[in-house]
């Protein structure tokens, strides 16, 4: 027998009818399903299966759940509610446990040295110094391997996509081939939970939006087959994820006139390319004339790039009109630890998240100026941006005279904050704060200095954010760039 | 200082209540309301936060919010001088600090002792050393949650 696609629609689909099977028995143990019609389609392809059919088909005729065969869409909303986790649990590969219990058992044993320095009064002697240093280094170690028992492989993320590839574009009459890299990179359990449905959307817009019809393709001079690209790999300290497909591209003009025409910016506005791209993200923002069923509602960039802020990342779009489009996602590797620059504003220290932060500079006298009612721009290598003092922001009484500059890249362009003072690198782990904090804006989590004292990590993006939306400027891109 | 074993909710600890000081006057709230009394640490404050909010704090790892009581309570804030002690309260919402001036004692007072009276908000004890205002500190700090959370 020749393993063809429609050999391999019928096997997924046996396999989805054989998923909601398990899944009705384990709600209600007298579940049954129609399965006929499947059995029936295993069939074309098995001349001897005849008497299996009565055996599975048996149970079928009083059940209340009747002609349940998936179809494309059933699977897709299945594959959207399993994304909920069932039971909060991970799988950890048995060496990774023995490996930080190992540690741990070592931490016990230089923990009964100090005690032994402390009860014989040694505790200033060479020796005790090493065991301290020697701890210090344990210390560390099972951090970074405790950190490291949430993060899972990000294949069966990748897999979900797959299906949701050849579904759609066999539902769409388009052809399309699924390219994955890097399926093995790992991230926080519950980033890769929140990041799915996002991702999900990115996927179905570019089969659904990007991807033109075979026909289109070869008149327009490309392949009829088309391709989609999923890319995971580590930069840094973050998670890189990108979504390419060489379907049309987006269209500059047209998404500017969608915009004029549902008022998100005015008619004149001044926009770059990069800025028009951005406006797709706006609540109630949607190109596509015609709703379908699967995407075009213009309820969905705007959530994407709402979860990938919520977890702190970032989310940026490359295209070329006719060539394709691509999406970059950047996410903290973490949700409970991330590497910060301790900063002093003047009054005291706070934790910048690094992620955010594009460059670090002290600038010079001639590179920041002060115009008429109290703005001042930074000049940095002939990119003007507005320059905001950081503990006035926080409303903090402080001094003149701020010797560093944090760059940030805000959707409405690079911003940069001045502080009195940078104290150093760290990595923080985010605490939690109390009701009456956490809805500060600009204030992301609590965290414990090197010296044990207490700070805030703060948001700038947000606190950015809330600063232009206070003075009316922008949040809004028409006003931005005006 | 006054770490109470919650487990034991016997009569007896129900009618437990430590007494502190605030602008002179003395004040008793609950014992099983308050976790611990701490020494003032370095509190981190928080930008753009309500002025009865001193801040957070480092307690043990965790970050927890304190206020001071005495503006909370809506008394003449505090002088630097007096050093101050912290109540750290739990709540629905995690543990918060409670900044007061000074500790005095843990009585047992029965509620016969206690008026509800109906003019004022909080009820009065009558203590041989005179009357002190009982404040249910959990009550206090619900509230301020759920004022910010309107605000909100």
């Amino acid at each position: 027998m020749q393993v063809s696609k429609a050999v391999g629609t019928t096997l997924l689909r046996g396999l989805d009818t054989l998923k909601s099977y398990v899944d009705g028995i384990g709600e209600n143990a007298n579940f049954s399903l129609d399965t006929t019609e499947i059995v029936r389609e295993f069939h074309q392809y098995s001349p001897v299966a005849a008497t299996a059919s009565v055996a599975v088909t048996s149970s079928s005729d009083s059940g209340p759940w009747l002609g349940v065969v998936p179809t494309v869409t059933a699977s897709l909303k299945e594959a959207s509610r399993r994304s909920e986790p069932a039971n909060e649990s991970i799988r950890v590969p048995l060496t990774k446990l023995d490996s930080i219990i190992n540690l741990i058992g070592e931490l016990v044993v230089n923990q009964s040295i100090m005690s032994s320095h402390r009860v014989h009064g040694t505790t200033g002697t060479g020796h005790a110094i090493q065991t301290l240093s020697y701890m210090e280094k344990l210390v560390g170690e099972i951090q970074d391997l405790s950190m490291t028992l949430r993060m899972v492989p990000v294949k069966p993320l990748f897999q979900k996509m797959a299906r949701i590839v050849r579904d759609l574009s066999s539902q769409q009459g388009k052809e399309i081939e699924f390219l994955i890299e890097g399926e093995s990179i790992e991230i926080d359990k519950t980033i890769l939970e929140r990041m799915t449905d996002p991702i999900t959307h990115i996927v179905r817009n570019a089969v659904d939006h990007g991807i033109e019809s075979p026909q289109t393709r070869q008149s327009a001079g490309k392949p009829g087959q088309a391709q989609i690209r999923m890319v995971a790999f580590q930069q840094d300290d973050q998670f890189v994820l990108l979504i390419e497909d060489d379907g049309k591209g987006l269209d500059a003009e047209k998404i500017r006139r969608k915009a004029i025409e549902k008022g998100l910016i005015s008619a004149d506005a001044a926009l770059t390319e990069a800025q028009v791209y951005d406006l797709i993200f706006l609540p109630g923002f949607s190109t596509n004339d015609q709703i379908t069923e699967i995407s075009g509602r213009g309820v969905g960039m705007d959530v994407v790039r709402r979860s990938v802020q919520e977890i702190k990342g970032t989310i940026q779009i490359t295209t070329a009109l006719g060539k394709g489009t691509q999406f970059r996602i950047a996410l903290p590797l973490s949700l409970s630890i991330i590497p910060g620059l301790v900063v002093d504003v003047g009054t005291g220290q706070y934790v910048v998240p690094i992620s955010q932060l594009v460059e670090v500079i002290e600038p010079g006298k001639q590179q920041v100026q002060q115009f008429a009612g109290q703005n001042r721009v930074l000049n940095l290598r002939g990119e003007v941006m507005p320059s905001l003092c950081l503990g006035k922001l926080l409303g903090e009484r402080v001094a003149q005279g701020q010797r560093a500059s944090l760059v940030v890249s805000t959707p409405g362009g690079k911003v940069s904050f001045e502080v009195q003072d940078i104290v150093g690198q760290q990595h923080v782990v985010i605490k939690p704060l109390g009701p009456e904090v956490a809805g500060t804006p600009g204030i992301l989590g609590g965290a414990v200095l090197s010296n044990g004292e207490p700070s805030l990590i703060l948001d700038l993006l947000d606190l950015y954010q809330a600063y232009a939306s206070k003075n009316h400027l922008g949040r809004n891109p028409d006003v931005a760039a005006s | 200082m006054s770490q109470h074993p919650e487990t034991e909710e016997s009569a007896l600890h129900e009618s437990r209540y430590l007494l502190f000081r605030l602008h002179g006057e003395s004040y008793a709230a609950p014992l099983v309301q308050v976790r611990e009394v701490i020494k003032v640490p370095t509190i981190k404050p928080v930008p753009h936060s309500p002025a009865h909010m001193k801040g957070v704090m480092n307690l043990r790892g965790q970050i927890i919010s304190v206020f001071d009581l005495r503006s909370k309570l809506g008394l003449p804030s505090r002088s630097e001088a007096v050093p101050g002690l912290i109540l750290v309260v739990d709540t629905t919402q995690g543990s918060i600090g409670a900044l007061v001036d000074s500790v005095d004692s843990v009585q047992e007072i029965p509620d016969e002792q206690i008026s509800k009276s109906s003019s004022s908000s909080e009820p009065v004890a009558k203590l041989t050393t005179g009357l002190v205002l009982v404040i249910d500190l959990s009550a206090q700090f619900q509230r301020i949650e759920t004022v910010r959370s309107e605000a909100a």
